[in-house]
């Protein structure tokens, strides 16, 4: 018995869960409605804007917006990899299957973003694609995909919803239950970005430069913000962040019984 | 095949299962017997590695279940048939079991066929009745061949032809060879199936008999006898056997066989107009026992 083996098993598994299917068409979806929306409004906008707004214009992430949306249900994906279980209570038939814990959480963390970071890079090239065709045909600055922070918004913006993803299943290892872990995603990756702008001064500045989702969510951005983290930067915040938590993940799953 | 030794858990002050030792034979259904909250899914749980033990060792095959290169070839397991994805089909929750284990796509086949679900593999498990996912989890037990297989409360829930199929099922795999450990609240499903028995109490042993000396130990045959007479014959009936009452003309006499009954009473020109043999009560035997241990218990007025 190999590690091959436990990542067939969970490549069978996450391919024959039902939400995974309509999670992936949904997310391409809804990202591809919401970058069109978005090129399209933003003609009129663009047409408003004062000089220095018109500086700070982002084609780029004008449209990979749906990523706020993508990286809760990628999140969610990777979460029901390991709540499904313990809400079928197949977790049991697992384990008795693969006994060796830590083998079974890295088959899953595997597959999770064999699948999610193809899927977000086409997630955020789909919207991308879009996006920048009706900015276009708005008559607004826009991007082709042979400029860098194109590739670097469209790749980064995939590494980013598959970090989402592993975010996801190590919360959902840690919380086990399938709504507490839709719920802190939320609360996480939206809704702290949603009242940092209210939160004062320096804890303000801090959140919203070091706040992992919103230190990532840099890598879809074209236009530089001094008072932010570089791109790169800022997703290795993430990085670094989910990392840790899929390591207190293994530690949880190692020492709780089934 | 199934050693446990000084088996031990324990939930902050509540000892679950209090230094267990026991072992389970091939070629044998071993019964698990115990109340309701006994322990015994516990330590079927740490026997495949799913609990860790406070303290003690269960091993199958000589090794620790973590341990075992392949665990579904060497230990098939049912604890809980309805743990399924309900949208999910059958045969891809068997298939990811098998490819876990590096068993052959065949097996999943096999396993369906000889459970009776090969013609509805393909359907969501959501859709099964409660038999179905019953013989799905014993598929999935069955995937591997293997020479040891637990059941946990197997026949809970289940009608009277799916009783007969697993009784039946479990006969067959001890008459192969297998060691089959198969627990049960119920003691009256054992005396059906098992040839040995293991009963539990408060998590501790309290027998690890064979399953007739179970039954003769702990149970006092009973004879119950008719007479018009009846005080007549319970002069008559010499000390050292007990004898009470049962209705206006009825006795029970427990100590004597049916035949010595007979023979005294027509010595003795007793007319009788019943004399019953009476089955000894196992569930009886089995309460008797566990008395002590039963973790809630109706007050008895």
């Amino acid at each position: 018995m190999t590690f091959r083996h436990a990542l067939h098993a969970e490549w069978i598994k996450i391919r024959t869960m039902r939400s995974t299917l309509w999670i992936v068409l949904g997310t391409l979806a809804f990202c591809a409605g919401l970058a069109a929306l978005n090129g399209t409004s933003a003609g009129d906008e663009y047409a408003r804007l004062s000089a220095a707004d018109r500086a700070a214009f982002d084609p780029l992430a004008t449209s990979l917006r749906g990523y706020l949306l993508a990286q809760i249900s990628v999140g969610l994906l990777g979460g029901l990899v390991i709540t499904s279980e313990y809400g079928a209570r197949t977790i049991v038939g697992t384990l008795t299957a693969v006994p060796h814990r830590a083998r079974v959480l890295a088959a899953k963390a595997a597959v999770l973003t064999g699948l999610a970071l193809p899927v977000g890079v086409l997630v955020s090239l789909t919207g991308f694609l879009i996006g920048q065709g009706t900015l276009a045909g708005a008559g607004v600055p826009h991007l082709a995909l042979s400029d860098p922070e194109a590739l670097r918004g469209v790749l980064g913006g995939g590494l980013y919803l598959a970090l989402a993803g592993l975010f996801g299943l190590a919360l959902g290892t840690v919380i086990r239950s399938t709504t507490a872990t839709v719920t802190t995603l939320f609360g996480v990756l939206l809704i702290v970005q949603a009242f940092a702008p209210a939160l004062p001064g320096a804890v303000g500045d801090w959140v919203a430069k070091y706040w992992p989702p919103m230190a990532g969510g840099q890598i879809i951005t074209a236009y530089r913000d001094p008072a932010l983290l570089s791109p790169w930067a800022g997703l290795a915040v993430m990085a670094g962040c989910v990392a840790a938590l899929l390591a207190a993940g293994f530690l949880a799953f190692r020492r709780r019984d089934a | 095949m199934i050693e446990v030794r000084g088996l031990t858990k324990r939930y902050g002050d509540v000892l679950a299962v209090d230094d267990l030792t026991f072992a389970v034979r091939t070629g044998e259904v071993t019964g698990f017997l115990g109340p309701n909250g006994a322990g015994k899914s516990t330590t079927l749980r740490m026997v495949l590695g799913l609990d860790a033990a406070t303290s003690g060792t269960a091993t199958v095959g000589g090794r620790p279940y973590a341990d075992q290169p392949a665990p579904l070839k060497a230990v098939g397991a049912l604890l809980d048939a309805g743990a399924v994805l309900p949208s999910r089909t059958a045969y891809h929750h068997l298939l990811a079991l098998a490819a876990g284990n590096g068993l052959p796509r065949g097996r999943v086949a096999e396993v369906l066929a000889e459970v009776g679900l090969e013609k509805v593999a393909g359907r969501r498990t959501g859709t099964y009745s409660l038999g179905m996912r019953q013989r799905l989890g014993i598929a999935a037990a069955l995937l591997g061949d293997p020479p040891v297989l637990i059941f946990d409360e197997p026949l809970n829930g289940l009608d009277p032809e799916g009783i007969v199929w697993i009784r039946g099922l479990m006969r067959r795999m001890a008459a192969e060879g297998r060691a089959v450990l198969m627990s049960s609240h119920l003691m009256s499903e054992m005396a059906l199936t098992a040839d040995h028995l293991i009963v539990i109490g408060r998590g501790r042993l309290v027998a690890d008999t064979g399953m007739k000396d179970f039954i003769e130990a702990h149970s006092v045959r009973e004879v119950f006898v008719r007479t018009p007479r009846p005080a007549a014959l319970r002069r008559l009936l010499a000390a050292g056997t007990d004898v009470r009452a049962d209705g206006a003309d009825g006795l029970v006499v427990s100590g004597l066989e049916a035949a010595e009954v007979g023979a005294l009473a027509a010595a003795a020109g007793i007319e009788l107009h019943e004399l019953t043999p009476r089955q000894p009560s196992l569930e009886q035997a089995f309460m008797d026992l566990t008395r002590d241990s039963v973790e809630y218990q109706a007050e008895v007025a």
